[in-house]
């Protein structure tokens, strides 16, 4: 089967990469994002219902992005954080 | 004094105008995904089969008790992390009463009207914002502070999406958080 992609906005990986367009068993359209980093696959996708109409795919896809576009994770935070100012400080537990 | 908040939940066929469920459920201690529409039946019971979509979970905030002003909400989804294959699809965020999101039947289909991806934790600073009104979730009026007590927050509806590749038993236990300010 030939593969079809489209370059959409991914929510986690923060730009537009290209996504793998199929149709799951319940007749949605799938957006599967193909993007790598280090190895680790991205994994996020986005839906679209069965009858949605095709001329408005783009409208949903601006739509997606205006509500995701400057999201940061926790994690990529942390990463961030610890970047500029090393490892992570012990935090202190109360004690009796 | 303090308000005294609880996560209610509608659900059912939507009714009236503006819309919302035909059953209100008060006093919701946790959101649980599912393969059918109620607030009672087990998880384990109706469980979504990979591939397929959750029906939408339609929470709101109801604040009584004691207050003066209601304001500042945000909500997010804001510990752990969800495995491959899942999506958690929610609210827009609510920035004038024509922006709320409108209850509609729950259903198993892709909602759309969902555009924020919640599957990431993030900081509840980085959250949607979320607006107040009297009345019910569904109402029209809503604003970025309320007085009139109770009050409720617009709907925080959510939906969880799978792929094939997701994996079976439970999902991670993943925290929301509405947080909001009183005074």
């Amino acid at each position: 089967m030939a593969n079809y992609t489209k370059d959409i906005f991914c929510a986690k990986c923060q730009v537009i990469t290209p996504h793998k367009c199929s149709i799951d068993g319940n007749g949605e359209f799938l957006f599967e994002c193909q993007n790598v980093v280090n190895d680790i696959p991205c994994d996020r996708f986005l839906k679209l219902p069965a009858d949605h109409p095709a001329e408005s795919f783009d409208e949903y896809f601006e739509k997606h992005k205006q509500a995701n576009e400057g999201q940061i994770s926790i994690e990529e935070q942390e990463k961030k954080l610890s970047k500029i100012f090393g490892a992570p400080q012990p935090v202190d537990t109360p004690t009796e | 004094m303090a308000a005294t908040f609880e996560f209610e939940e509608d659900n059912g066929a939507s009714t009236g105008s503006p819309a919302k469920g035909t059953t209100r459920t008060a006093a919701r201690t946790e959101v649980n995904w599912k393969n059918i529409d109620d607030s009672t039946t087990a998880y384990s019971s109706n469980p979504i089969t990979a591939g397929n979509n959750s029906y939408q979970k339609n929470q709101f905030g109801h604040f009584s008790g004691t207050f003066n002003q209601i304001l500042s909400g945000l909500f997010a989804h804001t510990a752990t992390a969800f495995g491959t294959g899942l999506t958690l699809k929610g609210v827009p965020a609510c920035s004038s009463d024509g922006t709320r999101y409108l209850y509609v039947t729950p259903s198993t289909t892709a909602d759309t009207n969902l555009t924020t991806d919640m599957t990431s934790a993030i900081s509840i600073g980085s959250g949607v914002g979320v607006f107040f009104g009297a009345t019910g979730p569904e109402a029209t009026g809503k604003a970025s502070s309320m007085t009139t007590n109770p009050c409720y927050t617009n709907f925080l509806t959510t939906q969880l999406q799978t792929t094939s590749s997701a994996a079976a038993g439970d999902t991670a236990q993943v925290t929301l958080t509405l947080q909001y300010q009183e005074n």
